[in-house]
This record gives C-alpha cells, structure tokens and sequence, in this order.
C-alpha cells in the first residue's frame, strides 16, 4: 500500500513568495485499485504524482510504501526505489526518439545495476505487439509509441503505476486503449494512479480524486 | 550506470550542430598544432640547410642578411669584401679550405654561384649524386633539382631574375654572358636553395665579370685552391671550414674587424629562433585565446542546445535516472565533442603545416618537414583537458536542475 500523511509540497511563485502547490491530509492507494486523479488544470494533479513517486521534495508529511517511509530517503535513495517501484507514464509518451523501442524500454536498466533478464524489452515488445527491429522510435506510429511507453514502464514490473494524462494526445480508439491497459493492470494487482480529465478514464477507475487549488474535493471523492 | 545510450541518442538529436562543434575545436587546434609544427620544421630544415656551411666571412653588414643571401641565396645586393681581405683569408693556413663564393647571376631564374670544388662536395654532403666536380672554367655542377641535366649547355644571365627588381639590383645592367658552359655534375640533395643552384667556378664568375680569375693569365686557366693573392678579385663572402673548432673561433675573432665580418650561421639562426621563439610565444598566446575563446563559446551554445532538452533529463530523472547519470551524459556529450574535435584538429595541423611548407619550399628552396610530436599532441590534449573541465559547467547546471520544474516545462 503506498499511504500519504498530512502531505504539502510548496512551491516559490515567480515574486519567490511560498505558496502550497499540493496539501493532502490521507490518502491510501491499495494493490489492484485504479485511481483517477482530477481537475482543473494548476490544481496540483501533476505535483501530487511527482510528490508520490519522490521527485520533488515534501515540505512537510510522509510518504508511506508498505510500511517503509520513503519520504524521509535520500534523493538517491528515493531514486532508487522510484526505478524499481514505479512505472511513469508521461503525456506524449516522452520517448527519446533517436534511440530504438528497444533502447527505450531498457532505458532504466542503464541508470544502475539491476537484476533484470537480458531480453525482458524484447519480451514487452513483443507482448505490446511492438517491431523489435526498428532502430529509431520515431519511425513508429502513435499507436506503437504508446505502447513502447507501457512497456518502458513496466520494465522492472513496479508494483506502482503512476500515469500523467495518458490520454491526452490520443484520439478516443487509442485513449480507450490506454484505459483499458491501465485498467488490466490494475486488475494485474498493481496500483494505478492516473492523473486525466478525460472522463471515460475517470469512469473507469475504482476511485477520483478531485483536487482543486491544491486540495482535494472533499465530496467529490469517490 | 552507463549513460552513453543517452550520449548516443543527443549525438543523433542535433548531428549538424555537433558536427559545427567538432570543426570549431577542430579549427582552434589545429591552428596551434600548425604553428607548433610549423616552427619546429623550419628550424630543422633551415639548420639542416646552413649545416654545411661552418663559418661565413663577409663585409661588414647584417649578418642575418649574408645568411640569407650566401645559405638561402635570397635576391639582394650585399657589399663586396675587398680583394686584400679575399686574398688573406684564402691564404689562411689554419683552414682546412677556404671557398671564395660569388653570386648575382642566374639561369631561367635558377641563381647561379661561383665558387670552389671544396664548397660543392661540403654543400653535397662529401660526395656529388652524379657525374664529377667542374675540371674547367667551363663546366658547372647543378643542384638536385635543377632543370639541366649533365651534358646540358647553358648560358648564365646577370641578375637575380626572381628578385622583381632586376633593374634596380643590376643597375640596368641587364645581360646573357656569351660563353656557354657544360653540366659535368649533379649534387646530391640538401634539402636547401642550393638544390636549384648551378654552381660553376669562381674564376668563371670573376673573368664573366671582367675581373682578375684568382691566378695569373701565364698559369692558364687552372682552377683554385690555391689562389695567387695578387690576382684574386672581391667577393661578397668566403666560407671556411676551419681545421679544428678551436680554429674557427680562433678565425671567427680574428675576421671580426671593422672591414670584416664573421660568424657561424648557427649563431645567427638561434638569434633568428630566439626571435622566432618571441614570436611563436605571441602566437601561441593568440592560439590559446582563440581556443578557449571557441572553447567558451562552444560551452555556451551547448548550454543553450542542452537546455532545449532539459525536460529529457528530467523524463530520466523521473524514470529514476540518478543526478550523477544526468552529470555523466551532459559531460560525456561535451568530452566527446571536444575530444572527437581536438583529434581531428591534429590531422588538420598538420595537413595546413604540410601545406604551408610545400609553400615555403617552393619559394624559398628550404625543405621543410613538418611532424606531429609530443608538444603537438600535448597541446591537443591541453585543448581536452581545458574543455573537459569546462564541461563540468553544463553538467553541473543539469545536474542541479529542479525536475518538476522541467518536467512542468517552466
């Protein structure tokens, strides 16, 4: 269970006067839930990901990952666990196009020493239905881009999924498509947290939290 | 860890750009290594030249100029050494010989020298490629790059041709000597002007310049050494190879009065490598300025291009790439750049050294040869030392960046 206690992150405005970007009292993210995270846009949906998955500092509060707070690690600690613990998805998929799928899938195997079997990209590739053969990722359609971008994130199979509007550059078959696999991920019995405004997304998580101004909508908790 | 992947993958994002970094550092380095190489092949080959030649006895005047106009047989006038010194110096007993040597004519622009067989087998290296040593006032021996071959007939001309100022060095006098004379001989290569000389003997130069031949007419046409002191006529300088060093000091001292000048061109060319090292020093500096300035100005467009790319690296971060891989790959890239550019800027040196030297060998006659050494490669890697600590600074800036911030794209 990833747990979060009484969390603030703050940011400097461009005055450098302090200001809360994300307050959160509770929360508690169980294995095999898919939670949707909403909102108007600068309410905090995107820094609440980045406080959960440690890149950015707390002000104050405490992140709890099955019993250990990893919010009091290192920063390289805290990357560490990231690497493993997690799989990021990013809107536009963020992959570095100069490099093949298959670079790009095992991209993380090159930031340490990891215990990972040597054709685990081949196999993702594979099971997301993506050429191996291709040498640069941009020669892929969309489609496949996305799918690079799953199987990059489930390179080391993190038990967390944290999704940043994954589906907002795709056209509504692609989009249901991500929703379907973060859907089927969840079921896997991973945790998925995904940030969107798009409501077939929401509908299909187990839970939405609405943030607004930083804070979460009380009643609009699901 | 291993970041290159990612080195990779920014080598490929901006190929051109990179390619533009490469050939500025390339350029700056060469530029030094030219230089550096430059500088240490004309002094080579300008000692190599002057070897043969152990101590110059001439009229008073810059000795820098008797180098030039007797070693490197450059155009110009020079004063003449009267026949009283002539005679006494050729008449010296503490010589192993003593070569009379005259210059002013030429052939087809070839500059053509009066002097001794001794001279020619010294400038030869003891022995000549082909044929034999001119037997009579008739025949001449020819450089290892002259036109003529031996059997060959020429007519020499007053006047150095190459000088532009034929008129002006001649005093109009402009004119072909009648009598032909023969190639008997080939020298073998010096590697110095002399390669296009056509030497002939000294009482061919004085009796073609209406002047006393150095015997007296009832002997005939005999070659010298020895001469008859009361026939000899002047010269613009005499070489002498003294029979020990002691003796060419000694001769040194003794030619050092106020009608006289002497000196070994070796003393001369480190006075002029003393003044090549002043201005190498100069050089050098505005080398070095022009590398750090394109150093520095590499960095800056780098750190412009690396933070067009800022949010990659924090795409890393956030997959969990640690700072120190950040740090590595943004330093890596720059290494690489400056390194790849510090190499290609040797082979680029000594391509413009080479160059430079076929240039300087065809106008002046010096062969140079220009080599890559240490002091060339030790300033390469000056170049990637002083670029790869630089590097740090652009590594560092990404290695501080806020990630949530570029993730954010702020």
């Amino acid at each position: 269970m990833l747990a979060v206690e009484n969390v603030a992150v703050t940011y400097r405005d461009s005055n450098g006067q302090k200001f809360d970007a994300v307050t959160l009292e509770k929360a508690a993210f169980s294995a095999g839930q898919f939670t949707a995270i909403s909102g108007p846009s600068g309410s905090g949906k995107t820094t609440l990901l980045h406080a959960l998955s440690g890149i950015v500092p707390l002000a104050s509060g405490e992140i709890w990952w099955n019993g250990n707070l990893v919010s009091c690690l290192s920063e390289a600690a805290r990357d560490q666990w990231r690497r493993v613990n997690i799989g990021y998805m990013f809107q536009d998929f963020q992959l570095i196009p100069e490099l093949s799928p298959l670079a790009n899938v095992a991209l993380a195997a090159t930031f340490g020493r990891h215990q990972v079997a040597k054709n685990r990209a081949e196999v993702l590739l594979e099971e997301f239905d993506v050429p191996v053969n291709r040498k640069r990722t941009f020669e892929l359609s969309r489609g496949e881009q996305q799918r690079v971008a799953f199987a990059r994130a489930l390179y080391f199979n993190p038990p967390i999924i944290l999704a940043d509007e994954p589906t907002a550059s795709l056209d509504k078959e692609n989009g249901r498509l991500v929703t379907s696999r973060l859907r089927a991920l969840a079921n896997s019995g991973k945790i998925v947290v995904a940030v969107s405004h798009d409501a077939e997304l929401v509908n299909a998580s187990d839970c939405n939290l609405q943030f607004s101004r930083g804070r979460l909508v009380p009643d609009r908790a699901l | 860890m291993n970041p290159l992947p990612i080195v990779r993958a920014m080598l490929r994002k901006s190929p051109w750009m990179t390619l533009a970094f490469v050939l500025l550092v390339a350029f700056a380095t060469a530029l030094g290594v030219a230089m550096t190489a430059q500088e240490k092949a004309l002094k080579r080959g300008s000692a190599k030249a002057a070897d043969p030649f152990e101590l110059i006895v001439a009229a008073p005047a810059s000795q820098t100029d008797v180098l030039f106009k007797t070693v490197f047989l450059r155009p110009g006038t020079v004063e003449m050494l009267s026949k009283d010194i002539v005679a006494q110096v050729l008449s010296d007993s503490n010589v192993t010989y003593s070569a009379p040597i005259g210059f002013g004519d030429n052939y087809d622009g070839n500059p053509v020298i009066g002097t001794t067989n001794d001279l020619v087998l010294s400038v030869s290296g003891g022995a000549l490629q082909d044929g034999r040593v001119f037997a009579t006032w008739e025949e001449a021996v020819v450089g290892s790059n002259s036109p003529l071959k031996i059997g060959d007939q020429f007519k020499s001309e007053h006047g150095h041709v190459e000088s532009g100022a034929l008129e002006a060095e001649t005093d109009g006098d402009i004119h072909k000597h009648e009598e032909a004379l023969t190639v008997v001989g080939r020298m073998a290569p010096t590697g110095s002007p002399w390669d296009n000389a056509i030497v002939l003997p000294i009482e061919k130069m004085w009796t073609a310049h209406f002047l006393p031949s150095g015997h007296d007419k009832a002997a005939g046409e005999i070659l010298g050494p020895p001469f008859d002191p009361a026939f000899v006529s002047p010269v613009p300088a005499i070489i002498v190879k003294a029979k020990s060093i002691a003796d060419a000091y000694s001769l040194r001292s003794q030619y050092r009065t106020s009608q006289t000048t002497a000196f070994f061109p070796a003393e001369v060319l480190i006075e002029l490598y003393d003044l090549m090292g002043d201005i190498r020093v100069m050089m050098s500096a505005l080398a070095t300025g022009t590398q750090i300035l394109v150093i520095a100005a590499i960095l800056t467009a780098i750190v412009i291009l690396l933070r067009l790319q800022r949010k990659q690296f924090a795409i890393l971060r956030a997959l969990g790439a640690p700072r120190i891989y950040v740090l590595a790959a943004v330093w890596l890239y720059v290494a690489i750049t400056v390194f790849a550019g510090a190499l290609l800027g040797i082979l680029l040196g000594w391509i413009l050294s080479f160059g430079v030297s076929q240039y300087v060998e065809a106008s002046t006659g010096v062969a140079l040869h220009p080599a890559i050494g240490w002091s060339e490669i030790s300033m390469a890697f000056g170049v990637v030392l002083a670029g790869s600590l630089l590097a740090i600074v652009p590594a560092l800036m990404h290695y501080r960046a806020p990630v949530a911030d570029a993730l954010r794209g702020d």
